[in-house]
């Protein structure tokens, strides 16, 4: 493995080769209303890396809230369709400083939209995107990613990762795409000690102090879908207000509505824009007819998708524990309650 | 692969038909003709039909891919797709995407039996493509009954293609109205079928399900409730075929609302088996 270390002092360094290669750098800082969000930087002082994760996720940069598909026009009795292909989506950007929970979710995100029938639109965002995660050192109090099997310091779908010391960066070269970016810092990459994988071992026991208890999950994996019809999704239900916050600020949904509108008599544009299950117009027929037609129907799918479904078919859980949907629950609704609750009622 | 699987292929409406007050069939056929030389299908698998500044609706190919060169499709108008698509004169352009989904596995299940085709008001699109596939093919299959029924007269279906299905000797057609659905004021005047609900009907047809196979279609009460009358006429529950539709927005498996907990009506779907309908929860 290509290990070094980067002095923190050095890093204008880094963004100015960034700047050279024409790669554009998202990371998290604060806005001008000082809110903590995903944004470009121009610069290291612009990161607001010692913060805990921003409540929006990171997926705006690489599956827009909304985005044309196509644009259609009549000329002479016939319609021309022209595929829109957004300029964002072949910029070459750098994600720096991910936590490993939004790494996962960018990994869950590449899995997702490539199979069956790719989804170009979006992968090509991702293959424009080199991810660089950071050790996580900072988790909020809603933070549950032991309990889906993700550590703080889990490297895992990182191109090259970060673990953050009060002078330095101990920084490891993964894949070929984060290799590409070696020789871009070259002049300021320092050889490493022996005693620096210490540092990554350190964060994780100190991080892990600070999350809350892992649930052991792994023992209903695959049969958490017999807890369908047990009452506690009514708990929960009964308070949900529908907003879809959970599912606007979660990393790894991937729903979406597909509209047309229309510019004028002969021209116009399609457009997806992300969509919730939360809402009962998502599933509703045109008929009038319902598959999901209370509020409980609607909560138990997000989570049987998150925890049952994706795990049935794509052999894995569709959540990271990032804690993003407990922040922003209006009513409180906290998905590892809910987690809990579920294994108690399988273990009734 | 395409550059983009939201981009549709320009369609040439080539006929309009009036089926009922509400419901029209649009025959199709490929603008650019090298598309439609490459496209094939199989009969269970469905389309997102486009009415451009409208939006998208998804409805089954209701022709039979055993008839080539064209598709059709059969609509009830409800929305704002739909209410589009109902405006649509020969000559004008819509766009289709497809063919999406499973099949229904005619040459390895179906070849050999006895078909019972059993569906209720606009659910008979999707079993005609079936039933048009299995009569052009009709040496390989014994027995032939089609069981339809809809609420009156006037929400029938193809009524050429039924009296064409009653008048042929190797088909057995029951053809039913809901109580006082032949009605005068429907268009009706000396109704020569059934009167009752489907489920009624099929359970005093006679029709002997053991070792046949049942293709079923029609509103969700229609379908949970003709299920066990299908099981108590012999049928296997893994021969009773149904197709699924949720709404849809990609028809890829991508958009996440026609599924049915793990089971997504556009890629593991629609077509499915009685048996596979038992194991899910009850989201259709």
């Amino acid at each position: 493995m290509d290990t070094n270390r980067i002095y923190k002092k050095d890093m204008v360094q880094v963004f100015s080769a960034l700047k050279k290669l024409n790669i554009s750098v998202i990371g998290q800082g604060f806005d001008e209303k000082q809110r903590l969000v995903f944004k470009k930087v121009s610069s290291f002082q612009e990161l607001a890396l010692d913060e805990i994760t921003p409540l929006q996720p990171v997926k705006s940069f690489l599956f827009p809230p909304t985005e044309k598909v196509f644009s259609y026009a009549k000329q002479d009795e016939k319609y021309q369709i022209t595929p829109e292909t957004s300029p964002e989506s072949s910029e070459k950007k750098v994600l720096f400083g991910l936590r490993p929970c939004d790494v996962h979710a960018i990994e869950y995100l590449k899995k997702f939209y490539d199979g069956h029938f790719p989804d170009q639109p979006i992968l090509r965002y991702l293959e424009n995107t080199i991810i660089i995660g950071i050790a996580c050192e900072h988790p909020s109090n809603a933070c549950f990613c032991t309990t889906m099997d993700i550590s703080p310091i889990s490297s895992t779908g990182a191109d090259v990762f970060l673990t953050p010391t009060e002078n330095f960066f101990v920084i490891e070269f993964l894949t070929e795409k984060g290799k590409s970016l070696q020789s871009a810092f070259s002049e300021v990459l320092k050889s490493s000690e022996a005693t620096d994988v210490q540092w990554k071992q350190n964060i994780e026991t100190e991080t892990s102090k600070k999350l809350l208890e892992k649930i052991e999950i792994n023992s209903i994996k695959g049969q958490i879908n017999k807890a369908y019809d047990k009452p506690l999704w009514k708990k929960y239900s009964d308070v949900c207000v529908a907003c879809g916050g959970c599912t606007f600020d979660c990393p790894t949904c991937t729903c979406f509505d597909m509209r047309d509108v229309m510019e004028s008599k002969k021209t116009g544009y399609r457009y997806r824009a992300w969509d919730s299950c939360s809402f009962a117009s998502f599933t509703l027929h045109a008929s009038g007819h319902n598959p999901r037609n209370t509020k409980m129907d609607r909560l138990r799918q997000r989570i049987m998708h998150k925890y049952h479904y994706t795990v049935t078919n794509m052999q894995t859980w569709s959540c990271t524990g990032c804690g993003r949907c407990v922040r922003v629950c209006p009513v409180g609704i906290n998905t590892r309650s809910i987690l809990k609750d579920i294994k108690e009622a399988l273990h009734e | 692969m395409s550059e983009n699987i939201y981009k549709p292929y320009l369609m040439k409406v080539a006929e309009v038909r009036d089926e009922t007050p509400d419901i029209k069939t649009l025959k199709l056929e490929f603008q650019n003709p090298a598309e439609g030389e490459t496209f094939s299908f199989k009969a269970g698998q469905f389309g997102l039909y486009s009415a451009f500044g409208a939006g998208e609706s998804t409805f089954c190919i209701a022709s039979a891919p055993t008839r080539k060169g064209y598709i059709e499709c059969t609509f009830r108008v409800a929305g704002r797709v739909t209410s589009q698509l109902r405006d649509v004169n020969p000559g004008d352009t819509i766009g289709f995407r497809g063919p999406y989904g499973n099949t229904f596995p005619i040459e390895e299940k179906f070849f050999g039996k006895s078909i019972t085709f059993v569906a209720g008001g606009i659910a008979l699109p999707p079993v005609r493509c079936v039933i048009w596939n299995v009569l052009d093919l009709r040496d390989k299959f014994k027995d032939i009954n089609i069981v339809y029924g809809a609420k009156t007269y006037q929400d029938l279906v193809y009524k050429d293609e039924l009296q064409q299905w009653q008048d042929a000797k190797d088909i057995n057609l029951i053809k039913t109205l809901d109580p006082g659905g032949d009605k005068a004021e429907y268009g009706c005047n000396n109704w020569d079928g059934k009167m009752g609900f489907v489920p009624t009907v099929l359970k005093e047809s006679g029709i002997n399900g053991k070792g046949g196979i049942a293709v079923l279609c029609g509103p969700p009460i229609m379908i949970k409730l003709s299920l066990p009358v299908l099981v108590e006429l012999g049928f296997a529950k893994e021969d009773i075929y149904t197709t699924l539709e949720n709404k849809m927005k990609c028809g890829l498996g991508k958009c996440g609302r026609c599924n049915v907990g793990s089971f997504y009506v556009c890629k593991h779907g629609p077509v499915l088996t009685a048996a596979d309908l038992a194991t899910m929860p009850d989201e259709f």
